[in-house]
């Protein structure tokens, strides 16, 4: 086990930055996660650890030591891909096996290590069976498996749950849990998906453009987002983001505005955060209501504000339909200020 | 209806590429009276003369042996040096891989004869004129662009996740060449390794110009040279293109679920 270090990283393929001078820590046995839009290059990340890509500029260090001219083989980490990458002329037992094959091991310990990982894993009724045969959970298994098998200082896990239906999604992502709970392996995990993001990690990194964006816990990332996008990219649904002229009669908003410019100013709340119901009189805050959508013990309201769109809870015991007026509440504390320019977070 | 003409249509293009081989199958068992008269068509009486004719009065085994030392060992080199430049080119990622393919692709165009009279002075020079090295030598260089190609496409189509899980998984380049990427390119080998024999098997031009005596002749040109000054021997020209083809239709029935495999690679994802 070991932490990893980026230090200064750059890489760039033709014109797209995938790392600017990227850096970063990730310690011993910490669940670190690179979360960021599809594209943006962070499986990239991951092949600049593992020594696939050499990076353009900077320096990668394992447990300490400069990877410079390192290959693959001998970095002692293990993968694991959205594609699963399994090797399809090998059957389950030959692919746990594979590293440690290459590591020169045989016979009887082999066949140990083998099943020791295949019990753990649920696997050892399929271990004669060919990956074609199998059903993208089990192979997802398999692939987490011969991650495991030889005990790598690092997991680098590329999106390995995207291809996987949503109930076998949650399945396997409590086992990467449970796996990273009982080895303390240092894991570094690359995914688009925010949800997954705030299950699984210790630390985000959210990135944009190949910039960290902001790097903290997840709570923290949720409570107290460094700009606007990082405040949409995390939490779902997604926090509105509205001028605040379309605000400016709400009475907390004015007061915390004291003075500035609404037409400089984003205000951000999460849709959590405000209550739809019936207009009241002299309410300060009317919107029009659009779509309702129904989300099991509660609804969720689209509604129109001045032109801007917002989403809201509908308060409980509320009867609202589309196309009504509806008054829209929410506590003064909840509301997040953005620079309309930058999008940073103003205090 | 439209199954009847697809039917038809599958009957004719079969006729039309079965029909000179037929007629060599049945030349070659025709009594010698009968070779160059029509009707009748089919022999009166079935002879193997001509069979007899070409082991006993031609060194013709001599000849099927020289063909297949030249045609294996070409094949061989062809698909080692193939598969590991398409390897390379398909994975490793080395600077200028279009303008390389590119270039295989230039070079697998050029026409024999164009190479003829250069390669007949080199090979004079490297004393390998009339020798089976010498043909193993410019078979497999002639060969060699087709094979790159080929197993370029056949490595592309194995997703570079395979490569680098092998790779993380603790093999060298060479390690994952040898324990993941070529055995998922068999398919592949096969497919390469039987157009690359065939291409050797049946050349004519290099080996009527290389080789000067039985030493290093090879069927095609024993064949052509049945022929006396006086008399054509079509009897025994057709029981020798028979012989010749048999280990090729052999080959291709023992292979062919391999072959389709392995021409048909990439077009779906495994």
């Amino acid at each position: 086990m070991a932490a990893i270090a980026f230090e200064r990283i750059g890489k760039r393929f033709g014109r797209a930055v995938v790392a600017d001078a990227l850096s970063l820590e990730v310690a011993d046995g910490e669940f670190f996660v690179f979360l960021g839009p599809s594209g943006c290059g962070k499986s990239t990340l991951l092949h600049i650890v593992a020594g696939i890509e050499p990076p353009d500029a900077g320096t990668l260090r394992i447990g300490g030591v400069d990877m410079r001219g390192v290959p693959p083989q001998r970095r002692d980490v293990a993968m694991v891909f959205q594609s699963y990458a399994l090797y399809p002329h090998l059957d389950v037992s030959g692919n746990l096996a594979f590293p440690l094959r290459n590591r020169g091991l045989a016979g009887a310990a082999l066949g140990a290590e083998v099943q020791r990982v295949a019990v753990a894993l649920g696997l050892d009724e399929l271990l004669e069976k060919r990956p074609g045969e199998l059903s993208g959970g089990q192979r997802q298994r398999v692939a987490l498996g011969r991650a495991l098998i030889r005990r790598p200082v690092a997991f680098l896990m590329d999106e390995p749950l995207s291809n996987l239906d949503a109930s076998l999604r949650l399945e396997i992502r409590e086992e990467i849990k449970r796996v990273h709970q009982a080895h303390r392996v240092t894991t570094v995990y690359v995914t688009h998906d925010q949800e997954e993001a705030m299950a699984l990690a210790d630390r985000i990194a959210v990135l944009r453009a190949g910039r960290i964006v902001q790097c903290d816990a997840p709570e923290a990332l949720y409570a107290r987002p460094a700009d606007s996008f990082v405040a949409r990219f995390v939490g779902t649904p997604p926090m509105n983001l509205l001028p605040a002229t379309a605000l400016a009669r709400h009475a907390a908003i004015t007061a915390h505005l004291s003075g500035r410019d609404p037409a400089t100013i984003t205000v951000g709340l999460r849709p959590h955060d405000v209550q739809a119901r019936i207009a009241g009189d002299g309410s300060s805050l009317q919107a029009r209501i659009v779509l309702l959508e129904p989300a099991g013990g509660f609804s969720w309201v689209i509604a129109e504000l001045d032109g801007a769109r917002i989403k809201a809870r509908l308060a409980d015991g509320a009867h609202l339909a589309p196309g009504v007026s509806a008054e829209l509440t929410f506590a003064a504390d909840a509301a997040y200020f953005f620079d309309a320019a930058s999008g940073r977070r103003l205090e | 209806m439209k199954r009847l003409g697809t039917a038809l249509g599958l009957a004719a293009v079969c006729a039309w590429s079965l029909a000179p081989f037929a007629w060599q199958l049945l030349t070659s068992v025709k009594p010698a009276a009968e070779l160059e008269a029509l009707p009748p068509l089919l022999p009166s009486a079935l002879t193997f003369a001509h069979y007899q004719a070409i082991f006993d009065g031609h060194p013709f085994a001599r000849l099927l042996l020289n063909s297949f030392a030249v045609s294996t060992f070409a094949t061989l080199i062809a698909l080692g040096l193939g598969s590991l430049a398409g390897f390379a080119l398909a994975k490793l990622r080395p600077p200028g891989r279009s303008a390389a393919l590119a270039a295989v692709v230039a070079l697998s165009m050029l026409p024999p004869v164009a190479t003829v009279s250069p390669l007949f002075l080199i090979i004079g020079a490297a004393g390998l004129r009339d020798t089976l090295a010498g043909l193993v030598l410019v078979y497999s260089g002639f060969a060699l662009p087709l094979a790159v190609w080929l197993m370029a496409q056949f490595f592309r189509a194995v997703p570079d996740e395979i490569y680098i899980a092998a790779r993380v998984d603790g093999c060298s380049a060479a390690g994952a060449f040898a324990r993941v990427m070529l055995p998922l390119a068999v398919p592949g080998l096969v497919a390469t390794g039987l157009l690359v024999f065939v291409f050797c098997w049946n050349e004519f031009l290099y080996a009527l110009t290389l080789a000067s005596s039985i030493d290093a002749r090879t069927v095609p040109v024993g064949i052509a040279l049945f022929a006396g000054i006086h008399e054509v021997p079509w009897g025994e020209i057709a029981a020798g293109s028979v012989v010749a083809t048999a280990p090729l239709v052999l080959l291709a029935v023992a292979f062919q679920r391999r072959v389709l495999e392995g021409l048909t690679a990439g077009a779906v994802k495994g």
